[in-house]
C-alpha cells in the first residue's frame, strides 16, 4: 500500500515501514516474554509460600551444575547465532544452532532425568514444588528446541533475506530467555 | 452471520477456488453436536432402550460391574436362582473409595445423626451364602457379616469378619477391584444394591441398581 | 476467487474440492485423542484391570484432540508448515464458507469470535434456566441427584466467565474494531489470531463435555481441597479453561501490539480512541494474569495425573484458593474495563458533545486496571484474620472511585447535550444504573462485617450478576446495535429494539433484584434445596429468570434478522466521527483503500451539525 500512495522514494518509506515492522516485532516479542516470566516468578512464590526454604535433599548437585554449564554454553551459541543471522549468513547460523540445538537438546534430557528419577513423595507436606518447577523448565525448554529446529528447517529451505531475518533472530532470543530462566532457577533451586 | 452478503466483496487473487460441500458441512457438525447431547442428557435412555430390544437376559458365570463417581455400570441385573456366577467388581473411580451391598427392605438409620442418614440395608442378601474370593486388587476391606467366606488370596488385613461390623461389602480403594464367586441362593425377588460410603451421598448422588432374582 | 471481468469469457474456475475444514479438525482431534489417549491408556501407563480411560490418558488425548483440531482448521498448512520453511498452497475460503475455516481478515475473526460466545452465552444460558426449575420447588424434584445441579452450576460459571465475558467484548468487538478504529487494515499478528480463535469452540465443548468423565462439584472456582476429591470430570474443567485462556491471551498480545504499532499517522496517544484505550487496559490485565491461571491450572492438573501434593488435603488447599482469586478478581475487571471504554464511545455520539473529561475516564480505566491486583483476597474473608483484611477492604472500597470516573465521564458527557434516545443509548443507560447497583453492593461487601454475613448467599450472586450481567452483557448487547450498521450495512428495527431492551432489563432487574431480599433471608449459594419458607420468592425469581432468557433470545434474533434483511442504512448513520465509521459499511476486504491520516479529535462534536457526515478530522489524505 505505501508503494501505491508513497510520492518519495518509495526506497526509504519502505525503509521506514520495515523499521516500523522491526520495532513492533521486538516489542511484541517483549510483551510476550513479560507473560511468559509470569509463571517462573509464580512457580519461586509458591516454593516460599509452601515449603519456605525447604528441598528435599536429593537434588543432585552434579547433574545440575553440568546441565547448567550446557545451557549457558548453548545460550552463547544461539547469541552466536544472532550475529550470523544479522550478517545474512544463512549457513553460519544454521551451523551455531545446530550446535544450539545439541547443547540444548542433552541440558533438557538432563533436566527431565533429575524430573523423571527424584524419589517422589506423594504425601509430602511441601507440594514437591521443585519438581513442578524444573518441569516448567523442561517443558519451555521443548517449546524453545522445537523453535529452533524450525528455524533451522527454513534456513535450510528458504535462506536468509532481511525480511525474514528477524524472525530466527527471535527464535534463537526465546532460547536465550529459556536459558536465563533457567538458570535463575537453578540459583533458586540448587543454591539457595 | 452475514457471511452471504459479502461473499460478492471478496475478490482474492487465488487462481484456485476452494470449494467445500455444504451438505457434508452441514450433516458433520451437526451430527458431532448431536452426539455430544445425547452423550450428555440420553446415553442412559438409550442404553435401556437397546437392552429393552435384546429382551431379558439372564447373567451367568462371569459378570463384571463397574463402579463410577457415581454410578454403577451396569445398574439392572436379572439373575436366577441356582446359577454359578462370578462377580467382578472393579472400581474405575480415580478419587473415590466404593462399595456394593446387596440388600432389600428399606434402609437402616444412623440414630446419631439429625438428618435421613441411611447407613444399609435391612436385609443382606449374603446372609449364609457361601463365596469364595477368587481375586482382590487394592481392596480396602471386606465386611462378611453372615457370608460364609473363603478366600483363595491370602487373606490379607483387608478381611474384616468381627461380628457387627454391618452387612457383607467389599470395599474398593480407587482402582481396585474384586471377584466374587458364589451360587445364586433361593432368595428370588427384586434385590437393590448401592454404595453407603461417605455417608450415604454415593447413593443419593445415584449409585444404585437393582436385581431381579428369578426364580430356579 | 478468479476475477472475471465484464467481457471476458468466463474464465473455467479451477475448483479445489476439500473437506471442510472444521469436520477434518473434529475427524483428527477424534483420530488424535483415540490414540494418544489409548497409548497412554494401554501401553505408556497402563493401570489395572486396563480401563479406557485413566487420568493421564484422558489429559493427554486432550492436548492431542486440540493440536488435532487447531491442525486440521488450517493451522498445518498456514502455520506449522511454514514455520518449518515449507510452503504449501492454501487458498481462503470465500463467501459464508470463510466463516468456518482459518481466516486471517481481523473482521472475519471478529465475528468468528462473537459467534462463538454467542453460542456460549446461550449454552450457559441454558444451564441457567435448568437450575431455575430445579429451584422452584425446595427439595430435588428436577434434578434427580444433587451432584447434577452442582455441576450445571459449575458450567454455567465456566462458560460465561471464559468464553463470554473475557471474549466477546475482547476478542469479538476487539478483533473487528480495534484495527478499524487506529486506522489500520489488518492486526499485529492476523494468523495469531486466526488459529486463536478455534480455541474457543473447543474450550466450550471441553467444559460442556465434561460430564461424561464424571460430575465436579466445585462450580467455576474448582476450590481445593474439593476438586482433588470429585471424579475426573474437573479434568475437562481445567483443561477447557486452558483452552479459553490461551485464546485470550493470544487476543490479548495481538491488540496489545496492534494498538501500539499500527496506529494510523496522526493518532497519538492523546487521540487514541477510548474503546482502545479501555483494550489496552483488559489486554495489559490478560498478558499478568492468565499466565498465572494457567499455571494454577497446570498444577491441580498435575495434582491429579502425577500426583503432587499441591493442593490436596495434605498439601496447602489455601494456596490454590489464593492463586485463583489473585487472578479471579481482576478477571472481574477484564469483563467490566471494556464495557465502561464502549459506554465513552457510544454516549459522546449519542450526546453530539464532546466527551467531557476524557483524561479523567483513562485514569480511571487504567486505575481500575491497577487496583485489580490488590483486592484479591476479600473473596476470602472467612479465611482469614481481621488485620489481614483490612487492607483487602480498603482497596475494595478504593476501587469504587476510579469506577466512578466512568460514570462522572459519561454523566458529564450527557449534561446539556442533544442527546438522542436510540436503543444503544437505552441499553448503555440500562447497563450504568445496574452496574451502578451492582457496584453499591460491592462495597458494601467490602465490609468484613456484612462480608462474613452474607458470604456464600444469594446477596453474592445477585450482586455479581448486577456487575457482569449489568455490566457486560447490556453493554455487549447496546454495542451489537450500535455496531450492528458497521457488521452488515443495515439497520435494526427501532420499535422492536426498544422492546428488546425493556423485555431484558425487566427479566434482569426482577430476577436479580428480589436475590439480594432472597440472600438477606438466608438463601444459600451452590444447594439446591432450601427452606421452605423461600420456595415463594424463588419460584417469583425464576418466572422473572425465564422472562430473561427469553428476552435474550429475542435480542439474538432481531439483531440476526437486522444483520440479514433489515432496512439499509447509510454509511455512517450515527454521525460518529471515530475512525471505523469513515469506511463503507459492511466495510471492504481492505477497510482502508489509504491510509488514514488523523488531525484532530474523535470525540469532538462542538462543530456545525452539516460537518458529522463529512469527516474533516479523519479520513483518508492523498499523499
Amino acid at each position: 500500500m505505501a508503494a501505491r500512495t508513497a510520492m518519495g522514494s518509495a526506497q526509504t518509506r519502505s525503509d521506514v515501514e520495515s523499521r516500523i515492522e522491526q520495532r513492533k516485532m521486538r516489542s511484541a516479542f517483549a510483551i510476550f516474554l513479560f507473560s511468559m516470566s509470569v509463571p517462573y516468578f509464580m512457580m519461586i512464590n509458591v516454593r516460599y509460600i509452601m515449603s519456605g526454604g525447604f528441598i528435599p535433599p536429593a537434588l543432585d548437585q552434579t547433574t545440575g551444575a553440568i546441565q547448567t554449564v550446557l545451557l549457558v554454553i548453548s545460550l552463547l551459541t544461539a547469541v552466536a547465532a544472532v550475529r550470523r543471522v544479522q550478517q545474512g549468513d544463512g549457513r553460519g547460523y544454521k551451523r551455531m544452532t545446530d550446535v544450539t540445538l545439541f547443547l540444548g537438546g542433552v541440558g533438557t534430557l538432563m533436566q527431565g532425568y533429575e524430573l523423571w528419577y527424584h524419589p517422589l513423595n506423594p504425601m509430602s507436606h511441601y507440594g514437591e514444588t521443585f519438581l513442578a518447577t524444573v518441569g516448567l523448565s523442561v517443558v519451555m525448554g521443548l517449546v524453545g528446541l522445537l523453535v529452533l529446529a524450525a528455524g533451522r528447517e527454513r534456513v535450510k529451505r528458504i535462506g536468509v533475506t532481511p525480511e525474514r531475518q528477524l524472525g530466527y533472530e527471535l527464535s534463537s532470543w526465546y532460547w536465550v530467555f529459556t536459558v536465563i530462566t533457567w538458570v535463575a532457577l537453578y540459583v533458586e533451586l540448587y543454591l539457595l | 452471520m452475514d457471511g452471504e452478503d459479502r461473499s460478492k466483496e471478496t475478490v482474492g487473487s487465488d487462481a484456485v477456488e476452494v470449494d467445500w460441500s455444504r451438505r457434508s458441512f452441514l450433516i458433520g457438525t451437526s451430527s458431532v453436536l448431536a452426539a455430544s447431547a445425547i452423550a450428555l442428557f440420553e446415553s442412559s435412555n438409550i442404553a435401556k432402550a437397546f437392552s429393552a430390544l435384546n429382551g431379558l437376559q439372564v447373567d451367568s458365570g462371569l459378570t463384571k460391574v463397574y463402579q463410577q463417581d457415581y454410578y454403577y455400570i451396569p445398574n439392572q441385573m436379572t439373575w436366577r436362582v441356582g446359577t454359578p456366577m462370578t462377580l467382578h467388581i472393579h472400581n474405575l473411580s480415580p478419587t473415590h473409595f466404593h462399595e456394593m451391598q446387596i440388600g432389600r427392605g428399606g434402609f437402616q438409620r444412623d440414630p446419631n445423626y439429625y438428618t435421613d442418614l441411611r447407613i444399609q440395608f435391612n436385609e443382606d442378601f449374603w446372609d449364609g451364602v457361601p463365596v469364595t474370593i477368587k481375586e482382590e486388587h487394592a481392596v480396602d476391606n471386606l465386611v462378611t457379616n453372615k457370608a460364609i467366606v473363603t478366600s483363595i488370596p491370602k487373606p490379607g488385613p483387608w478381611l474384616i469378619t468381627a461380628p457387627g461390623n454391618g452387612n457383607f461389602s467389599p470395599t474398593l480403594r480407587p482402582g481396585g477391584s474384586i471377584s466374587l464367586t458364589f451360587t445364586v441362593p433361593n432368595k428370588p425377588g427384586i434385590w437393590e444394591y448401592g454404595c453407603f460410603v461417605q455417608g450415604f451421598i454415593h447413593y443419593a448422588d445415584g449409585m444404585k441398581g437393582t436385581i431381579n432374582i428369578l426364580p430356579a | 476467487m478468479s476475477v472475471a471481468r465484464i467481457g471476458d469469457a468466463p474464465l473455467p474456475l479451477r475448483k479445489k474440492q476439500i473437506m471442510p475444514p472444521v469436520i477434518r479438525g473434529l475427524l483428527w482431534a477424534g483420530i488424535g485423542f483415540l490414540v494418544v489417549n489409548c497409548l497412554v491408556a494401554y501401553l505408556l501407563d497402563p493401570q489395572y484391570g486396563d480401563p479406557f480411560i485413566t487420568q493421564p490418558s484422558v489429559v493427554f488425548g486432550w492436548i492431542a484432540a486440540t493440536a488435532g483440531w487447531l491442525l486440521g482448521i488450517g493451522g498445518l498448512e498456514n502455520v506449522l508448515l511454514p514455520s518449518f520453511g515449507i510452503t504449501v498452497t492454501y487458498p481462503e475460503a470465500t463467501g459464508w464458507r470463510r466463516y468456518f475455516a482459518y481466516s486471517t481478515n481481523h473482521k472475519v475473526i471478529g465475528i468468528q469470535y462473537l459467534v462463538s460466545s454467542t453460542g456460549g452465552f446461550f449454552i450457559a444460558g441454558l444451564a441457567a434456566m435448568l437450575m431455575r426449575i430445579q429451584l422452584m420447588g425446595d427439595h430435588m424434584w428436577f434434578f434427580p441427584y444433587a451432584g447434577q445441579y452442582i455441576e450445571t452450576v459449575g458450567i454455567h460459571g465456566t462458560i460465561m466467565m471464559f468464553s463470554v465475558g473475557t471474549v466477546a467484548l475482547v476478542g469479538g468487538l476487539g478483533n473487528y474494531l480495534i484495527p478499524m478504529m487506529i486506522g489500520s487494515n489488518s492486526s499485529a499478528f492476523p494468523r495469531m489470531s486466526a488459529l486463536s480463535v478455534w480455541l474457543v469452540p473447543a474450550g466450550i465443548m471441553t467444559v460442556i463435555l465434561s460430564p461424561l468423565l464424571g460430575e465436579w462439584t466445585t462450580g467455576w472456582r474448582g476450590y481445593e481441597p474439593l476438586a482433588q476429591n470429585d471424579p475426573n470430570g474437573i479434568l475437562f474443567y481445567y483443561l477447557g479453561v486452558l483452552a479459553l485462556t490461551l485464546s485470550s491471551l493470544m487476543v490479548s498480545l495481538n491488540l496489545t501490539t496492534t494498538i501500539l504499532f499500527k496506529r494510523a499517522k496522526g493518532l497519538t496517544w492523546n487521540r487514541l480512541p477510548m474503546y482502545a484505550w479501555g483494550i489496552l487496559a483488559v489486554s495489559l490485565l490478560n498478558i499478568i494474569w492468565l499466565p498465572e491461571i494457567e499455571i494454577t491450572f497446570i498444577l491441580a492438573v498435575l495434582d491429579r495425573v502425577v500426583p503432587l501434593p499441591f493442593f490436596t488435603a495434605v498439601g496447602s488447599p489455601i494456596t490454590y484458593l489464593e492463586l485463583f482469586w489473585l487472578f479471579g478478581h481482576p478477571e472481574v475487571y477484564i469483563i467490566v474495563v471494556p464495557a465502561f471504554a464502549i459506554w465513552m464511545e457510544i454516549m459522546p455520539v449519542m450526546a453530539r458533545k464532546p466527551l467531557f473529561a476524557r483524561e479523567w475516564g483513562i485514569i480511571g480505566l487504567i486505575f481500575v486496571m491497577m487496583l485489580s491486583g490488590f483486592v484479591w483476597a476479600h473473596h476470602m474473608f472467612t479465611n482469614m484474620r481481621l488485620t489481614e483484611m483490612l487492607p483487602f477492604s480498603f482497596f475494595t472500597e478504593m476501587i469504587s472511585i476510579p469506577t466512578g470516573f466512568a460514570y462522572m465521564v459519561v454523566i458529564g458527557t450527557l449534561w446539556r447535550s442533544r442527546f438522542r434516545m436510540t436503543v444503544p443509548s437505552l441499553f448503555v443507560l440500562m447497563s450504568m444504573f445496574n452496574f451502578l447497583i451492582g457496584g453499591m453492593t460491592g462495597v458494601f461487601l467490602a465490609d468484613p462485617v456484612i462480608n462474613l454475613q452474607l458470604h456464600d448467599t444469594f446477596f453474592v450472586v445477585a450482586h455479581f450478576h448486577f456487575t457482569i450481567i449489568g455490566g457486560m452483557v447490556f453493554t455487549w448487547l447496546a454495542a451489537m446495535y450500535y455496531w450492528l450498521p458497521k457488521f452488515s450495512g443495515r439497520m435494526y428495527n427501532s420499535k422492536m429494539g426498544v422492546l428488546g431492551a425493556i423485555w431484558v432489563f425487566i427479566g434482569f432487574d426482577g430476577a436479580f433484584s428480589l436475590m439480594f431480599i432472597q440472600g438477606l433471608r438466608g438463601m444459600n449459594r451452590w444447594v439446591p434445596v432450601y427452606p421452605p419458607y423461600l420456595q415463594g420468592i424463588n419460584i417469583v425469581i425464576s418466572i422473572f429468570a425465564f422472562i430473561l432468557g427469553l428476552g435474550f433470545l429475542f435480542n439474538l434474533i432481531h439483531i440476526a434478522w437486522a444483520m440479514k434483511s433489515g432496512k439499509k442504512v447509510q454509511e455512517n448513520p450515527w454521525q460518529s466521527k471515530t475512525l471505523e465509521w469513515q469506511t463503507t459499511s459492511p466495510p471492504a476486504e481492505e477497510s482502508f483503500a489509504a491510509a488514514p491520516v488523523v488531525t484532530g479529535s474523535f470525540y469532538d462534536y462542538e462543530d456545525d451539525d452539516e460537518s458529522f457526515s463529512i469527516p474533516t478530522t479523519p479520513g483518508p489524505v492523498s499523499m
